[in-house]
């Protein structure tokens, strides 16, 4: 079968994709060569993709922008295979693309670098004319029908991942099915209906869904979706979304802080923010409480954009953080008391002496926080963070100078908090027992980007780590040994 | 703008003060130490100069009126001062505390302090130094209002030249009236002033007002539509003063210094 035949020239891509046979036999592609069945050459071009009407729910592309570079595809296909068991597809393909680095040099030359830029040792590639992998998952037409979504070799975990509808495969001739891939890119997806599998552990993925989710927060979707399903829980990212990231950027004078981070953050819902030293989480954690603004990206918290009303957007939100102590000269309950109007909280008095008791300061009410204890003044900078019940609670390790009794009583009361107040939490910390314990989803930033995401009990394993630490020590040498290139 | 957050903002100063003598005492101290001083040397200037020219409403007045700007600048940009002294900005500003009502929180601690200094400096200007404001008239209260409103724009201006520059820039702040002092005609009428100096003073609202009062004291002609000038450039002083802070925030929040005050610098 020819699925795409010569034609038009689509840009930079080469699918793999499983393709239902008219006999129902199903193949798998990639870069025109198939992978498990007959080999076929093939050109992308728009009869191939109204063809492509027929493939099934996902497809992974890498794409290096000129027909050329067709030629080295198969190398990475063999470098693929040779990866078995394919535990880690992103740290695969990303070898694999390293080392046809060369070639995509030679390509670079010959495409200029609109086409061609190699990010190396990492999977880079979402935007047009980037070099990487690129996943899409589509389910193209309405007419086609559905049934059961393959797994694709080597991508076990991306088996079930996703399925998005669009309702807008018009290329501009008006033919149906144009460059299914590129229009799931780059044009609204109408509609995801739904995220079946939980295991979503690599970060483009991950990222493309939360590109998609914000474009469903802006009124897009229609349905929700189904997000991770950490220690037996299920949330919905829905179009109330508490957090909503997409695309996210800082960068300062050339450096760049934060590269491009999109996720979402669903009610009752706790992500962790992880990474080494420098990754960037505190420079997100600053954006999302805007007193730093993005070089680029949109942040929405509660349905309302942080950018164009951040009033109405910090309303909704409260943080603790171990670098922002609450001002020593005033008391804890003046202290409260003030960030309490700020907050416009109703009933103000009635809830200090609720935190204060919940936070055992009650004792410590007429005393200068700056005579507490650190611990204390943790507890106390929580209480402030509660003070509103914030629909989204951000948390730069807030347990970082507590002892490990209390650190418990106060993730057990954030645990509780978030779920009786359907609150979202971002948590940053470097306790991974913390972590494994508290959080439903992790997100592993590195550079400035997400490398990594999923449940904390499971990433480990997938991931060959024997535990959540370890996990951290390897991605926190990955970006040692990019610093150092 | 929200009343809570506005008295929010004053409320932490008020808690400051309430519970702070270092902070109360300089409210009257200086402004008390500022009247005995010049209440002393007009009493002497009165015995050595011909008669018939009092220097206690036109000299004691003056220093009275500039320490009450000068009051009203401190008590906006001390106000500031006290988060960037305890690293509040970040809790601050990750409210939803806007930055209009940020300022109008300094503004209203702004008159309590000064309005403080203010009555100290009438009672022992007339209790010891025999002050009467009589003579001024009711033009003494757009007097007041034209040095207020330039005392905050200087405030406000000062505090946002801090909050771009950082912390150690604290010191721009302080000289600030003295600095300005010598253009107004405090002490003596701008027409001592070479040419240059008395353009510059032209553009400052307080030049009208220490014009205007030593006219009054000396029974001379003076023309009240200079009072609507210094009235529209301290109007245009506070805009300015607004606008620039506004400005420096965003800036701040742009380069990162906000979240990273300490450093003072970002680069």
């Amino acid at each position: 079968m020819n699925v795409f035949g010569n034609g038009r020239r689509l840009f930079g891509l080469r699918a793999k994709g499983i393709a239902s046979e008219p006999d129902g036999r199903q193949t798998e592609r990639m870069g025109g060569h198939e992978i498990a069945g007959d080999i076929v050459e093939h050109r992308a071009s728009f009869r191939g993709c109204v063809r492509a009407r027929q493939h099934r729910a996902i497809r992974v592309e890498i794409g290096f922008g000129t027909e050329r570079d067709g030629a080295y595809i198969p190398q990475i296909v063999e470098q693929m295979r040779q990866c078995e068991p394919f535990q880690d597809p992103a740290r695969m393909m990303a070898a694999a693309i390293g080392e046809n680095e060369a070639a995509a040099g030679e390509a670079r030359q010959r495409a200029g670098e609109r086409c061609v830029r190699l990010k190396r040792g990492k999977i880079d590639v979402v935007d047009e004319g980037e070099v990487g992998l690129r996943i899409d998952a589509v389910e193209p037409h309405q007419a086609v029908q559905r049934g059961p979504v393959v797994p694709i070799i080597g991508f076990p975990n991306l088996a079930r991942v996703v399925r998005v509808q669009s309702q807008k495969f018009l290329n501009e001739e008006g033919h149906p099915g144009f460059d299914l891939c590129e229009q799931a890119a780059l044009r609204p997806i109408k509609r995801i209906v739904e995220i079946e599998n939980p295991d979503i552990d690599v970060p483009e993925v991950r990222r493309k869904i939360d590109k998609f989710v914000a474009l469903h927060c802006a009124g897009n979707m229609v349905d929700g979706t189904t997000r991770s399903k950490p220690a037996g829980k299920r949330f919905r990212v829905s179009p109330q979304s508490v957090l909503s990231v997409s695309d996210l950027r800082k960068s300062y004078r050339g450096v760049i802080a934060v590269d491009g981070i999109s996720f979402a953050v669903a009610p009752g819902e706790i992500v962790g923010l992880l990474g080494p030293n420098g990754a960037g989480k505190t420079t997100t954690v600053n954006m999302l409480l805007g007193v730093l603004e993005p070089s680029a990206g949109s942040v929405r918290i509660d349905g309302v954009d942080l950018l164009r009303r951040r009033s109405a957007a910090l309303a909704a939100t409260n943080f603790s953080a171990v670098y922002a102590v609450l001002p020593g000269n005033l008391t804890v309950e003046q202290n409260l008391r003030v960030f309490g109007l700020l907050y416009e909280v109703p009933a103000l008095s009635q809830c200090i002496e609720d935190l204060l008791v919940r936070f055992d300061l009650v004792r410590f009410r007429g005393t200068r926080s700056g005579v507490l204890s650190s611990g204390e003044q943790t507890r106390l900078s929580l209480a402030k963070a509660l003070l509103n019940r914030p629909k989204l609670l951000l948390l730069d390790e807030p347990t970082a100078s507590i002892d490990p009794a209390a650190a418990r009583e106060i993730r057990t009361t954030i645990r509780n908090f978030a779920e009786e107040n359907s609150s979202a939490v971002l948590w940053t910390s470097h306790n991974m027992y913390e972590v494994e314990e508290v959080c439903h989803r992790v997100l592993f930033l590195s550079r400035g980007r997400v490398l990594l995401e999923g449940d904390p009990k499971l990433l480990p394993r997938q991931h060959g780590a024997a535990n959540l630490e370890d996990l951290f020590v390897n991605v926190a040498r990955e970006q040692l040994h990019a610093g150092q290139r | 703008m929200r009343i809570r957050r506005i008295a929010a903002v004053a409320l932490r100063q008020f808690y400051l003060y309430r519970g702070s003598p270092t902070r109360v005492v300089p409210l009257f101290a200086w402004v008390a130490i500022d009247i005995v001083l010049w209440g002393f040397i007009s009493r002497y200037l009165n015995s050595v100069a011909a008669p018939g020219y009092n220097f206690i409403p036109a000299l004691l007045g003056a220093v009275l009126l500039w320490d009450f700007l000068t009051r009203v600048m401190q008590g906006v940009s001390t106000a500031f001062l006290e988060d960037v002294w305890s690293r509040n900005f970040l809790n601050m500003f990750a409210t939803p505390l806007l930055i209009s009502e940020y300022v109008c929180g300094l503004v209203v601690t702004a008159i309590a302090t000064s309005v403080i200094g203010l009555l100290t400096m009438l009672v022992l200007a007339s209790l010891a130094f025999g002050l009467s404001f009589l003579v001024y008239g009711a033009v003494l209260v757009p007097f007041v209002l034209v040095l207020f409103l330039t005392g905050i724009a200087f405030g406000i201006a000062g505090s946002a030249m801090v909050l771009r520059l950082g912390p150690a820039s604290e010191w721009f702040i302080w000289p600030l009236p003295a600095l300005v002092a010598p253009f107004v005609g405090v002490f003596y009428p701008i027409s001592t002033l070479p040419g240059w100096m008395r353009a510059i003073s032209r553009l400052l609202p307080p030049s009208y007002v220490f014009e205007g009062m030593r006219a009054i004291v000396r029974h001379a002609q003076w023309d009240t539509a200079n009072l609507v000038i210094g009235f529209a450039l301290s109007a245009l002083y506070i805009v300015a003063a607004a606008i620039f802070f506004r400005q420096m925030y965003r800036t701040a929040v742009r380069t990162g210094l906000l979240a990273r005050y300490s450093a003072e610098t970002t680069s």
